[in-house]
């Protein structure tokens, strides 16, 4: 699955950026790199663009690119927080 | 004995605290310049330490080693091409694992690095504990806990660099990129040192896994080499096995590997206790980022900054026009009527006055943007207003300075910097002009409140919604054409908020109030000069004769004694009332009784006093019209008559328009000369509006038509200068071309709608 389709709070696992060209490898410079954690923290009020929490900052990008992220779910969001 | 100079890099990530630890360790002594050719800030400071002579250059703020923006190729060649004796890195120890990317980077250039472990403090705050010794250790790479903003940790800082330097790199460490890419290095490199002249002009290894990465700077290098050939071949065969074996693009395998390699060093130096998850960045984003609050939130605060600086502008704004006004009257007063006078009081004073006074409001609003900046608010501004902006081809961060544009251009085009990409920054920069700016204010509200006085506050509204609604299509306009290509992604750090800093605060408002102040020395001063000039030459001798008989006939055909006679006798009567009148005007009115009390002059005496005063107020401004109309302005505007006749503007509009180029405000007083009311007019000004009433030639529809020019036309010098300091004489022609073409149709096709209504 890929960043976009998560939800917010979803915890994820990066497992390849897709992306080609410099953007691709600016966003693995950022951290999005293989075995990276991470959390989708919130989206702007029209969904996009998302921030996302990984090693222990805050990045926010569009949802365009966050369809070429790879990544696996970890946990579920926990319910009531 | 001169000291020993040690040259410092002081480079990192953005939002590591750099600027504030080389505030710290600089403080006054540093002078900010650009870098040759680019508007990224070049900033170098100086320190004596223990007997050396330290010279520290404040790299912009990066997160890789790449082409992928400017500020990045800046840094990279400044220590390619300077040759620093050390790069001292400063890492964010909260989010230490991405600024250690970076730092490898630094040692992979071949130089010392020396790192500042910054903002330890939060970082033990947030229970990340670091070895440092274990950590520089694992990466050969000194490592020093610093807390910039407390003047912490800075000597054992400068003693690692002067430890490091002293040691000349025997403590360099390599990065290693596990067995597959080393191999694949490694024979880049063998391939590079076949051509020696080649391989000594770049830090070999570094070229090689930059090459591997298919940095386009460093591909466009290989043409310097004799072999070239050779070099790309063994390149595509090295980059075609990397790829097989990873399964993914080179340059992203060798940012994986890197990062591997940082994981591994920190899982052994650094350990993390989550004491607390929900740090406090996270509670006010909760507030400020807030689905439905966020974006009220966000216009409450630009509501509050520019309410806050147009209010608090004001005060030292007026005191500064009075201040200049009160050196063109003493000079006035204290020098012989003479061309020198003319050009330092209506050129030099009137030209450089009127920008100077925007001062305190360029502080004020620095003040504000630089407190967003500091406390990371910004970047929140930016996300929230990203999706809107992106459908017409903008940035996020592009909207900060087009709001800064409804207080003055120039500020707002020097605010651009915070954009990254260039292609974003043209096309912010050249939608701003279209933002009403301050200056255009006067114009318009004279023009409305004239001619549609039931409706002005409307029309004036009108105007700015119209301004907004072209700077976006235009915006969308140019992303399609002039601009297309690859769409900007838009991944931007979200840092945590932080307080900021008085001293970074008072550098930032030093620096770009600087900037401003040197072009107002420079490029205005030279413009008011040259404008003043336009309007002064050919200088032609009035004929008298022709005006003495202008002056009796006035005072026959226009002037009615009785009338006149009637409004005196009013005012000296006791029982006329003070009230509601001007300060100046009561004054006059006792002036008056005194003398006729005294005696010193009788009614009939202070009649003709009157006459001759209306009389003499009336020749002046004829004989300014004629000498205006006899000018090389004048002879301009009316040879532009062509171009400004089908937007139904007569050549006084056309000189108004054009001298409009200097400031827009000046349009105003242009018209006040040539309506034959004087120069000192103002929009409120009654006997202008009147005057313009009363030309048949000028009606709503030109009134209409001139506010609709002055928003789209081209804006002043100090904006278009402004323009051309940021992105070049190309742009600022494109700007210049495309302004006036897209203003002539407008006006001409809202011209011609209009005459069909009528």
């Amino acid at each position: 699955m890929v960043l976009s389709q998560l939800k917010n709070q979803d915890r994820f696992r990066v497992i390849k950026v897709t992306l080609d060209k410099e953007i691709g490898k600016r966003l693995v410079d950022m951290g999005f790199s293989q075995g990276t954690e991470g959390i989708v923290v919130r989206s702007a009020l029209l969904g996009d663009p998302l921030q996302i929490n990984l090693l222990s900052y805050n990045v926010s990008i569009r949802k365009k690119e966050a369809s070429g992220i790879e990544v696996e779910l970890i946990k579920e969001k926990e319910d009531g927080k | 004995m001169e000291n020993k100079k040690i040259r410092i890099a002081l480079a990192g990530n953005p939002n590591s605290g750099k600027t504030t630890l080389f505030n710290a360790l600089t403080g006054a002594r540093q002078k900010t310049g650009n870098y040759a050719g680019v508007t990224v800030e070049k900033k170098e400071g100086f320190k004596k330490y223990k007997g050396f002579d330290l010279i520290i250059n404040d790299l912009p703020g990066i997160y890789s080693l790449t082409a992928y923006s400017l500020d990045e190729v800046v840094a990279r060649d400044f220590i390619l091409e300077e040759k620093p004796d050390v790069i001292v890195d400063v890492l964010d120890s909260t989010n230490i694992e991405r600024n250690l990317f970076l730092c490898l980077q630094f040692q992979e250039l071949g130089l010392p690095v020396v790192a500042a472990l910054n903002i330890s403090d939060q970082a033990e705050a947030r229970g990340i504990e670091i070895d440092a010794e274990k950590l520089s250790e694992l990466l050969g790479i000194p490592m020093v806990k610093t807390i910039g903003s407390k003047n912490e940790g800075l000597e054992a800082l400068l003693d690692a660099v002067l430890e490091t330097v002293k040691n000349c790199g025997s403590f360099q460490k390599k990065i290693s990129y596990g067995y597959e890419l080393e191999i694949e290095i490694e024979k880049c490199a063998q391939v590079i040192l076949s051509d020696p002249e080649f391989a000594k002009k770049y830090p070999m290894r570094w070229l090689a896994i930059k090459l591997l990465e298919k940095d386009s700077h460093a591909v466009k290098k290989i043409e310097e080499s004799g072999k070239a050939e050779e070099i790309k071949k063994c390149l595509a065969e090295s980059i075609s096995r990397i790829e097989n074996h990873f399964g993914r693009d080179s340059e992203i395998a060798l940012s994986e590997q890197r990062y591997a390699y940082v994981h591994g060093a920190c899982k052994e130096a650094v350990q993390k206790k989550n004491k607390d998850n929900i740090f406090i960045t996270e509670k006010v984003d909760k507030l400020l980022l807030n689905r439905v609050l966020a974006l009220p939130i966000f216009i409450f605060i630009l509501w509050g900054i520019f309410q806050a600086t147009f209010s608090l502008g004001e005060y030292p704004m007026q005191l500064l026009e009075g201040f200049f006004s009160g050196i063109s009257s003493f000079l006035l007063n204290h020098m012989e009527e003479n061309l020198l006078r003319s050009v330092v009081v209506d050129g030099i004073i009137g030209g450089l006055g009127g920008v100077l006074s925007f001062v305190p409001l360029i502080i004020l609003l620095f003040l504000f943007i630089s407190l967003l900046e500091d406390s990371g608010y910004m970047s929140r501004a930016a996300f929230i207003m990203d999706k809107y902006l992106h459908y017409f081809g903008l940035h996020g961060q592009s909207f900060l300075p087009m709001l800064i544009g409804f207080g003055c251009s120039v500020p707002a085009i020097m605010a651009t910097r915070t954009l990254k990409n260039p292609r974003d920054r043209i096309i912010t920069i050249l939608v701003i002009p279209f933002m009403t700016c301050g200056a255009k204010l006067p114009v318009h509200i004279l023009l409305a409140g004239t001619f549609f006085p039931e409706n002005a506050g409307n029309m004036v509204f009108l105007i700015y919604i119209t301004g907004v609604a072209l700077a976006l299509v235009s915006a969308k306009i140019f992303r399609k054409t002039v601009l297309k290509g690859n769409e900007t992604p838009f991944v931007m750090e979200l840092p945590p908020y932080r307080v900021p800093t008085l001293k970074g605060i008072f550098w930032h408002i030093w620096d770009k109030t600087g900037l401003y102040l040197k072009k107002a020395g420079t490029v205005l001063l030279a413009a008011s000069i040259l404008i003043w000039a336009m309007i002064t030459f050919p200088r032609t001798q009035a004929d008298e004769k022709k005006y003495e008989s202008l002056a009796l006939n006035y005072q026959s055909n226009e002037i009615d004694r009785e009338i006149i006679k009637k409004d005196l006798l009013e005012q000296l009567d006791d029982n006329f009332s003070l009230e509601n009148r001007g300060k100046d005007e009561v004054q006059r009115i006792n002036e008056l009784k005194e003398k006729v009390k005294s005696g010193t002059s009788t009614v009939d005496q202070i009649i003709e006093e009157v006459i001759q005063n209306k009389t003499d107020q009336y020749i002046e401004v004829l004989k300014a019209e004629e000498s205006l109309s006899n000018s090389f302005a004048g002879k301009i505007g009316k040879i532009m008559e062509p171009f400004f006749s089908p937007l139904g503007f007569d050549w006084k509009v056309s000189i108004s328009a054009i001298t409009g180029f200097a400031a827009k405000e000046v349009i105003v007083s242009t018209l006040g000369v040539l309506y034959k009311v004087g120069s000192e007019e103002n929009e409120e000004s009654e006997s202008l509006r009147t005057a313009l009433k009363k030309d048949v030639s000028f009606n709503s529809l030109t009134a209409i038509c001139l506010m609709l020019f002055t928003l789209i036309i081209a804006p002043c010098l100090a904006a278009m200068a402004t323009i051309k300091a940021e992105i070049g004489w190309k742009w600022l022609g494109f700007y210049v071309v495309f302004s006036i073409a897209l203003s002539w149709l407008a006006v001409f096709g809202v011209y011609r709608i209009g005459k069909l209504l009528i």
